[in-house]
């Protein structure tokens, strides 16, 4: 499923002392099966556009389209978006409420009136792909560990099977194993549900290892788009806003002002560990 | 939505009614609500109608503020006008079955209406002109007496600085949780008011969660910088009665007189 963002601006409060221009025409297209990263700093609206993205909060200004879907103005009917565009929010665990975790996990496909069977199937492999084990299934989502609480969240919205999954920071609070087991499950959905990705985050590891391209938001504005090479490409642009490349591309730019022939778009340890021996032939 | 209640809000500014003495203005306040009960006819009404467009003046709030903090209050004001004005025997100027308009009923239930909003708009300055920590240190210096009867006015004043503390908080926490179940589709305007009641339990849940979750960092975090109530416990910021609070007492006091020698004008309802 396609998605598409023409001219997209967004204030909230207009019309009072508290008034913010969130969102200034952002411009944008996700296609089918693609995994893309948004990054910016806090405060830069990535929040905001993502919630345009299932119909929670509808444009002030421009248009979006997902699907055949076409969604403008403040009207703009966004019924049954939420279970197309799967959204998880920042710290969702904190929406847990039900008695179990299974009953949590049904909350979204139960309000997609599906049949008892259907909502037991996808309840179980919803939590499958976050790698919850069904024993846990019975228990209160109150008493597991923090971790777990966000897979539950995150099996949740899966369960709805959407065609895109939104993740807005899932990785927020975490230990690194915690983050790197999260983020392994996201591209294992990725890759088995053919669903397009996109992740908010503040850590360019985190984007460079995952995702095929980049959104980068500044105040409101998209400053920089494409693929990670484009996007990295512009290491000053982005340390101007206090962002960065990976270190690891810091290094390897390094080692070439060097006149290490080493090749310029490396991203990840991994990568750079296989150049290096490369080099040593 | 949920933000749009100014009632009980601080309007931050710089104006002499700002400054003056919190204790000075919560009795006030309370004289005030009482004198607003002995008011007997329209034209108390209009000189606090008058007094009151002074008084936002000098405190620099916006007339549009007041009357925005009036509008969570419409029903209970439209009842009130409503039972006063089909409920109250009189000359009668209109009938319908059971129902009837009388003189006396639309008087009355003007005289009812002006009396909420004036309670209302009057008590607003003090929420509106004093931010919440110097409300409560206020409280708490005027609860002080009683402490040596047995009353926590210590305890009281910080419970009420922190639910002050707390309500923005929660109100945005409210307005997130809501979002994220609506991402997960459910309904929460919709059908008849059992299902309606039901779709609150997976927002209230949530909600009291992470209410208590608070409650327990907040404890903690007090207790770990050594908190303890109590006497020996001393002020950033002590509080001073000066000139200005006793020139706005006689102030006042001229305008209660004004407002509530106009008895004597004109007959009383
Ligand atoms: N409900 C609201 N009312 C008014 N302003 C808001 C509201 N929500 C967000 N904002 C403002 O809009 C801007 C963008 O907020 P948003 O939450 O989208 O940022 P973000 O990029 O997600 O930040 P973070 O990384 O901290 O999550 C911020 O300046 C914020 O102060
Ligand atoms: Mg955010």
């Amino acid at each position: 499923m396609n998605i598409s963002v023409e001219n997209l601006t967004y204030i909230y409060v207009p019309g009072t002392p508290f008034e913010k221009v969130a969102l200034e025409n952002i411009n944008f297209t996700v296609k089918s099966g693609e995994f893309v990263g948004l990054i910016g700093h806090s405060g830069s609206g990535k929040s905001t556009l993502v919630q345009h993205l299932n119909g929670l909060v509808k444009p002030t200004e421009g248009t979006i389209r997902v699907g055949d879907r076409i969604i403008t103005g403040k009207n703009a009917d966004t019924k049954g978006l939420c279970f197309t565009v799967g959204l998880v929010f920042q710290y969702p665990e904190q929406q847990l409420f039900a008695e179990t975790i299974y009953q949590d996990i049904a909350f979204g496909p139960s309000n997609m009136g599906l049949s008892e069977k259907e909502i037991d199937l996808r309840v179980r492999t919803a939590m499958e792909l976050v790698g919850l084990p069904f024993e846990l299934a019975e228990k209160s989502p109150f008493s597991v560990s923090g971790g777990q609480k966000r897979r539950v969240a995150i099996a949740g919205v899966l369960a709805m099977e959407p065609k895109v999954l939104i993740l807005d920071e899932p990785t927020a609070g975490l230990d690194p194993k915690g983050r790197e087991e999260i983020l392994r499950s996201i591209r294992n959905i990725h890759k088995q549900m053919n669903m397009s990705v996109i992740l908010v985050s503040h850590s360019m590891e985190d984007v460079a290892k995952y995702c095929d391209k980049l959104l980068v938001l500044n105040e409101g504005k998209v400053m920089l788009s494409g693929s990670l090479a484009e996007v990295f490409h512009h290491a000053e642009k982005l340390h101007k806003i206090g962002l960065s490349v990976p270190q690891v591309t810091l290094a390897v730019h390094k080692l070439r002002e060097k006149g290490i022939a080493i090749p310029e778009n490396i991203f990840t340890v991994s990568d750079a560990v296989s150049a290096i021996m490369n080099l040593r032939g | 939505m949920l933000k749009d209640i100014t009632i009980g809000q601080y309007y931050p500014s710089e104006s002499v009614v700002h400054k003056l003495d919190p204790r000075l203005k919560i009795v006030l306040t309370l004289v005030y609500i009482v004198s607003i009960f002995l008011i007997q006819n329209f034209w108390g009404f209009l000189v606090l109608a008058v007094l009151t467009l002074l008084l936002c003046a000098v405190s620099k709030i916006p007339v549009s503020f007041l009357l925005k903090g009036l509008k969570p209050l419409l029903i209970l004001m439209s009842i009130t006008a409503l039972l006063n004005l089909f409920m109250t025997d009189g000359r009668i100027l209109w009938q319908w079955g059971i129902l009837k308009i009388t003189h006396e009923g639309i008087i009355m239930s003007l005289f009812m209406l002006f009396r909420i909003v004036f309670l209302v708009m009057g008590t607003s300055f003090l929420t509106y002109t004093t931010t919440p920590i110097t409300l409560t240190s206020g409280i708490e210096s005027l609860l002080k007496p009683f402490a040596k009867i047995g009353v926590p006015a210590h305890e009281i004043a910080m419970m009420m600085s922190i639910a002050l503390r707390f309500i923005p908080t929660l109100i945005e926490e409210t307005d997130k949780i809501m979002a994220a179940q609506k991402a997960r589709g459910a309904a929460l305007s919709e059908g008849n008011l059992i299902r309606r009641a039901k779709a609150l339990v997976p927002i209230l849940i949530p909600l009291f969660v992470s209410a208590f979750r608070r409650a327990d960092e907040l404890a903690v975090a007090m207790e770990s910088r050594c908190y303890h109530g109590g006497d020996d416990r001393t002020k950033l910021k002590e509080l001073k009665y000066q000139k200005k609070d006793t020139l706005a007492l006689f102030v006042f006091i001229l305008a209660i007189t004004v407002m509530l020698s106009c008895n004597l004008v004109g007959a009383s309802l």
